[in-house]
């Protein structure tokens, strides 16, 4: 089992499979050697507020601070997966090619969502980095400017000159 | 709370780079300045690239990865009358550009009379499959040999590709249309089989023609577009080895 503590001080023990498909937290094993000996900190991530083994995902909107709690359900949920490709080989691959399990785990708030996405970048899990922003993705696609803008409450700080001068320079992107 | 404005810009980033299509791209971009900047950096695109069409379709690094984006992003690139290249396609005496009815160019090559012609256009695409295609039209009454017979056994349509142009797919316009039973004065589309344009040879030239060089008097012979229509990986298409003739609008003979 390997521990490690969010930035909130909370501390979950995790097998080491489930831990290490983060790669930050497998570097830090690897460097520090013995996982038993001692909490792996994990200062940019906050912990949870749900208590482990609860319907989670659910009420995760009404829990913005279960970041770390939804980061090892993922890895759980994942264990069994075989490993991804190397970048270098990894095949053209769209946003539409989201698993179902996915999909219905990052159907969340957008707050969390970003959280989510954040850990995920921060401790290095390629997978469910990719599945969250392809989810953004999507929450993206086939929307005005406008609708982005509402979508994520984005003020818009262009003038209607500097829009109209942009589209003109990106006429190309209207018809693909 | 995060929200988008306060997302840092490498995870903005990686969420746009999935968007895949141009247009969602400058949508996102448009929102505000800094959400813009991203698709002003040329390793976005880069990086764009390589999700949607694979590593292999990267440009050499001295070249615009926002440009290739645009290119590749397309369904087809083509060339119009003032692009070709060949014999005297810039002098009137042989060739006019002219505007015809339901052409796509607006104006056209058209042949006045001559004994042999040879039209050209070069592309360099980023590696990938195309279907080299042709947009013409003639006049049977006037597309004829020395004794008024019609002749289109030595119209060539033909693709050059790979090292030096060692590959190579053609087809003459018999083997478009083995009854000759095309309608007078007809836009159609020629489709040669698919080209794989590989990475090495990614950029490179391609060269598209057509020839006729038979000592036959031609006339009324019209070029409209030559170009290359990209073939996605997960598009089927039984037909990808065959010369294909789409049949598209007829026109009035000036």
């Amino acid at each position: 089992m390997v521990r490690i503590t969010s930035s909130d001080s909370q501390e979950f023990s995790v097998s080491q499979d489930i831990a290490c498909q983060s790669q930050l937290i497998k570097n830090m094993i690897e460097d520090v050697g013995d996982a038993d000996e001692q909490p792996i900190p994990l200062p940019n991530v906050a912990g949870a507020i749900l208590q482990k083994g609860g319907s989670c995902f659910p009420s995760i909107s009404n829990a913005p601070k279960l970041t770390l709690f939804a980061v090892i359900e993922y890895a759980t949920m994942h264990k069994d997966d075989p490993p991804s490709a190397p970048e270098t080989d990894a095949k053209p691959s769209t946003s539409e090619d989201i698993e179902d399990r996915d999909k219905q785990f990052l159907n969340v708030d957008q707050g969390t969502l970003f959280e989510i996405i954040l850990a995920a970048n921060y401790l290095d899990m390629k997978s469910l980095l990719d599945v969250g922003c392809k989810t953004v993705a999507n929450m993206i696609k086939g929307k005005t400017v406008e609708e982005v803008r509402a979508l994520f409450n984005i003020v818009n700080d262009f003038t209607p000159e500097e829009e109209e001068q942009i589209r003109k320079e990106n006429e190309w992107c209207e018809d693909r | 709370m995060l929200t988008w404005s306060n997302v840092p810009y490498e995870i903005k980033e990686l969420i746009l780079q999935r968007l895949g299509f141009a247009r969602d791209i400058l949508n996102a971009g448009l929102t505000s300045k800094d959400t813009y900047a991203i698709l002003t950096d040329d390793v976005f695109w880069r990086h764009t690239i390589e999700r949607r069409f694979g590593t292999n379709s990267l440009p050499p690094d001295d070249t615009s990865a926002k440009q290739t984006f645009s290119t590749l992003a397309l369904r087809a690139v083509q060339a119009q009358s003032q692009d070709l290249t060949g014999a005297w396609t810039t002098n009137i005496q042989y060739w006019q550009p002219r505007s015809i009815q339901y052409s796509i160019s607006n104006q056209v090559l058209a042949l006045n009379s001559v004994w042999w012609f040879e039209v050209n256009a070069c592309f360099s695409v980023p590696s990938g499959r195309y279907r080299p295609y042709f947009r013409v039209a003639y006049d049977f009454h006037h597309y004829t040999d020395n004794f008024g017979a019609l002749n289109l056994e030595h119209l060539k349509f033909q693709v050059q590709f790979g090292e030096e142009g060692s590959e190579e797919r053609s087809a003459t316009m018999t083997q478009f249309d083995e009854t000759c039973s095309l309608p007078r004065c007809t836009w159609v589309r020629l489709y040669l089989p698919e080209i794989v344009v590989d990475p090495v040879h990614a950029f490179e030239e391609i060269k598209c023609s057509i020839t006729d060089t038979a000592s036959t008097l031609k006339r009324q012979f019209c070029v409209d577009l030559i170009g290359l229509e990209r073939v996605f990986e997960l598009e089927v298409d039984g037909a990808r080895d065959a010369v294909l003739v789409k049949v598209e609008e007829e026109f009035h003979p000036v």
